[in-house]
C-alpha cells in the first residue's frame, strides 16, 4: 500500500490522501508510520509530530523506512539493512548470503521486471523495507516492484521447450504457462530454470540464488507473489497456489530467524 | 612475484550491485574496467599477481561476481591461462567463503569456455 501511494504521489499532481487515521488499527498505524507512509501524504517532520501521535506498541519489532530506487544502488539502504542484522544478532555468513540475495532481487527488477512496459503512470521502480524483532530474532526483508510479473517475463527469458519440460516435470495440466491459473507454477518454473541454467554463463541465476540463500538459513522462508502466483519455500518444501486477485507486480519476502549464538536456528 | 591486493570494499564500494554500467553506480563492469583490468594488465606484463579481496562488502549478487570474474576472462581472452597466475581471489573472513567459491567458479567456467 505504501508503495502504491508512493507511485501515485510521483505520477500525479495531487498528494494522495488517507481518511479517519485515528480509527485505524494501531498496529497497522505503527507499521505504516515506521515505513514513512505519512510522509508520502505530505507530512513533514514537524507536522507529523504535531498532528499524529507517536505509535505505541508492546512489540520490540521495528520496520525500516521504505526505500525506493530505479537502479541497483544500495548505498542508501545498505547500512540500514546491516542494522537489522545487528538487531537480531544475525551471523556474518547469513548476512552476506541474504543481502547478496537482496542485491540479486534488485538486479532482477532492474534487468527484467519492466521489460516491454512503457506507461507514464508506472515509474520503473523497486521498493524495499525490512523488519527486525530483537525478541524473537526474526528478520524480514521485503522487495516489491510493479513490473510485468514473472509469469509474463518467463517466456521471454527461456525457450518454450525448456519451460514445457520443466512444467511437465511438475504435472501435465494442459494449460499454457502464460495462463494466469498457472502463475504459481510459473514462479516455481522460474526458480527451477534459473537453478539449472549453468549452461548459460551470464544470466538468470538470481531467483535460484535467493532461494539458496534462504535454504542456508534454518529458519529461512521465501515467499514470491507475482500476478496470481503465490510461491512459498519453507523447510525445503515448495508450495504454490493461484491467488483469486492478482498482484500488480512482484513481491519477494525473505525471512530468517537467528539463534542466540548468532547462527540460524 | 609480488602481490597487489585490491579490496572491493575499500577501493570500490561496500554496496556493489549490478552487472552493467547502466544498472547502477557500483556495477561489476565499472569495477572490472576501472579497477581490476588496469591491475591485471600490469600483472600480466610484470609477472606479479593481483589478489581481489572480497571481505567487507554487505553481500554479492551472482551477476556482479560473474561479470567481474567471468568478465575479466572474456575481456582478456588472449591472455588465456596466464590469467590464472595473474589473478587470485581471497576471502579472509569465512562469511565470504561461499562468495569466493562462486567467484572462482565463474572465473574457471569462463576460462574453460575461452
Amino acid at each position: 500500500m505504501a508503495a502504491e501511494y508512493d507511485r501515485i504521489g510521483r505520477t500525479r499532481t495531487l498528494t494522495p490522501a488517507a481518511i479517519d487515521i485515528e480509527k485505524w488499527d494501531s498496529e497497522v498505524y505503527r507499521r505504516l508510520h515506521q515505513l514513512g507512509f505519512f510522509r508520502l501524504l505530505g507530512f513533514n517532520d514537524q507536522g507529523l509530530k504535531a498532528v499524529l501521535p507517536d505509535p505505541e506498541s508492546t512489540s520490540a519489532e521495528y520496520l525500516t523506512p521504505m526505500f525506493c530506487g530505479n537502479d541497483t544502488d544500495l548505498t542508501e539502504s545498505g547500512d540500514v539493512l546491516l542494522d537489522l542484522f545487528v538487531a537480531v544478532g544475525g551471523d556474518a555468513a547469513s548476512r552476506v548470503q541474504l543481502l547478496g540475495a537482496v542485491a540479486d532481487a534488485i538486479e532482477n527488477v532492474k534487468g527484467h521486471a519492466y521489460e516491454g512496459m512503457r506507461h507514464p503512470g508506472i515509474p520503473q521502480l523497486w521498493w524495499m523495507s525490512g523488519s527486525a524483532d530483537p525478541d524473537t530474532r526474526k528478520l524480514t526483508l521485503s522487495i516489491y516492484d510493479q513490473g510485468v510479473t514473472i509469469p509474463v517475463t518467463l517466456p521471454n527469458k527461456w525457450s518454450k521447450d525448456v519451460l514445457t519440460s520443466v512444467i511437465r516435470s511438475f504435472f501435465d495440466s494442459g494449460l499454457a504457462i502464460t495462463d494466469p491459473r498457472m502463475d504459481g507454477y510459473a514462479v516455481k518454473a522460474a526458480m527451477t530454470v534459473s537453478k539449472t541454467s549453468s549452461g548459460l554463463e551470464e544470466r538468470g541465476k538470481g531467483l535460484a540464488k535467493i532461494r539458496d540463500a534462504v535454504t542456508d538459513c534454518a529458519g529461512g522462508r521465501l515467499r514470491v507473489i507475482s500476478r496470481r502466483g503465490n510461491y512459498l519455500f519453507e523447510n525445503g518444501v515448495e508450495t504454490v497456489e493461484c491467488l483469486p486477485t492478482p498482484l500488480h507486480g512482484t513481491y519477494i519476502g525473505i525471512e530468517a530467524t537467528f539463534s542466540e549464538g548468532g547462527g540460524n536456528e | 612475484m609480488s602481490e597487489m591486493v585490491i579490496s572491493i570494499a575499500d577501493r570500490f564500494s561496500k554496496f556493489p550491485a549490478g552487472r552493467y554500467m547502466a544498472d547502477g553506480p557500483f556495477n561489476a563492469e565499472r569495477f572490472r574496467q576501472e579497477v581490476l583490468l588496469p591491475a591485471i594488465d600490469d600483472a600480466l606484463t610484470s609477472g606479479n599477481q593481483v589478489v581481489v579481496k572480497l571481505d567487507g562488502v554487505i553481500g554479492y549478487s551472482s551477476s556482479f561476481l560473474e561479470e567481474v570474474f567471468g568478465g575479466v576472462v572474456r575481456a582478456r581472452k588472449q591472455a588465456g591461462d596466464k590469467l590464472k597466475k595473474a589473478l587470485a581471489i581471497r576471502a579472509d573472513d569465512v562469511a565470504y567463503s561461499a562468495a569466493k567459491l562462486d567467484a572462482e567458479r565463474y572465473f574457471d567456467d569462463a576460462l574453460s569456455r575461452n
